[in-house]
């Protein structure tokens, strides 16, 4: 019994290392952006992405029927539910590939502030202007990472918007970057 | 031998102050700090107000009365110190911000254009001379607010 544990183990240890080293490769070759890394490319929508200094911030438009084929059918509810929203995938990433959480973010200092405002504020502080309206986002899912992967990703939901003339505009607060916009 | 290292590189420089100010994002930053500093001016200056015409009769007031007056006064000065220091904090982090996404996008207009140096001019003398038409403020300007309003790289 006890053999047969310390066989599990290790293939437990092995299968997550091999994981961890898949991924930490697969990223190293680029020095900016997660969406290549992520498969997001594949994926057709809008996107729009910037660099203010360590840190890489990558928005993706992303339209309801193609939200199954990014979260491969892992979706516990009905992804088709989404279909009536405009849904964006903001992915940020810091240029030595470490965990936001572990970030000294100068206005969220323990890790339970930050991880309150990574998985329920955040969405006070993203808006999208398109045509003449501006939108609130209304609802936000931190999707966490433990540090298994070289990006932190936020799947944001917005009401259907009217128009392709998009701008994206997060303020920053976690990284004190201020408001960034991006056009879409 | 200096002839050929200037010939090969790209140079240009541009007036920091010009660029900082005509940041549209610094411009914002500006109005929404004095929106605040405003705010809480008025608060000053209804507390001080008050205070000013509780002295005037201060030569009738009792002993509760000028305890109060008394408190309000300390109050008044406690609550200015926040404020000034409070103002001080917000101007630094405001700035904090601004740098970042500047220097960020210069980066981005050197990189994209090939520069190998852009210097940065400021008056004080940290470049002391400079052709006028090596100058490169304008185009930088335009650039780094078409980058802050979220345009792409073209």
């Amino acid at each position: 019994m006890r053999y047969f544990t310390c066989i599990l183990f290790s293939l437990c240890v092995s299968c997550s290392d091999t994981k961890t080293n898949t991924v930490n490769n697969a990223v190293s070759n680029s020095n900016i952006l997660s969406f290549e890394k992520s498969g997001l490319n594949s994926i057709e929508g809008a996107q729009s992405e910037k660099k203010i200094n360590d840190i890489a911030y990558s928005i993706k438009m992303i339209a309801g029927e193609d939200i199954e084929k990014v979260y491969k059918g892992k979706l516990e509810a009905n992804s088709m539910e989404y279909t009536n929203f405009t849904c964006f995938i903001m992915d940020i990433q810091l240029e030595d590939n470490s965990d936001i959480v572990n970030y000294p973010s100068p206005y969220f200092k323990t890790l339970n502030d930050k991880i309150q405002y990574l998985s329920f504020s955040i969405k006070d502080f993203i808006k999208v202007k398109s045509g003449t309206g501006e939108y609130n986002c209304i609802n936000s899912t931190y999707e966490r990472s433990y540090g298994q992967l070289p990006y932190s990703r936020f799947f944001l939901v917005f009401e259907k918007l009217p128009s392709s003339n998009i701008t994206f505009t997060f303020n920053d607060m976690y990284f004190n970057n201020g408001i960034i916009n991006f056009k879409i | 031998m200096m002839l050929s290292c200037t010939d090969d590189s790209k140079l240009a420089y541009v007036d920091i102050n010009t660029l900082y100010e005509s940041f549209e994002y610094k411009k914002e930053m500006t109005q929404e700090f004095n929106v605040i500093k405003t705010a809480r001016q008025r608060i000053l200056d209804s507390l001080d107000l008050e205070l000013n015409q509780i002295s005037k009769s201060a030569n009738t007031l009792d002993k509760n009365q000028l305890n109060v007056l008394e408190t309000k006064q300390n109050y008044l000065i406690q609550i200015t110190r926040q404020f000034e220091e409070e103002n001080s904090i917000l101007v630094g982090s405001y700035n904090e911000r601004i740098m970042k996404q500047l220097n960020a996008y210069i980066d981005e207009y050197g990189k994209k254009n090939g520069y190998k140096f852009i210097y940065g001019a400021d008056n004080k003398g940290s470049l002391l001379y400079a052709d006028k038409k090596l100058n490169i403020t304008e185009k930088v300007v335009e650039f780094v607010n078409e980058r802050f309003k979220g345009e792409k790289v073209k």
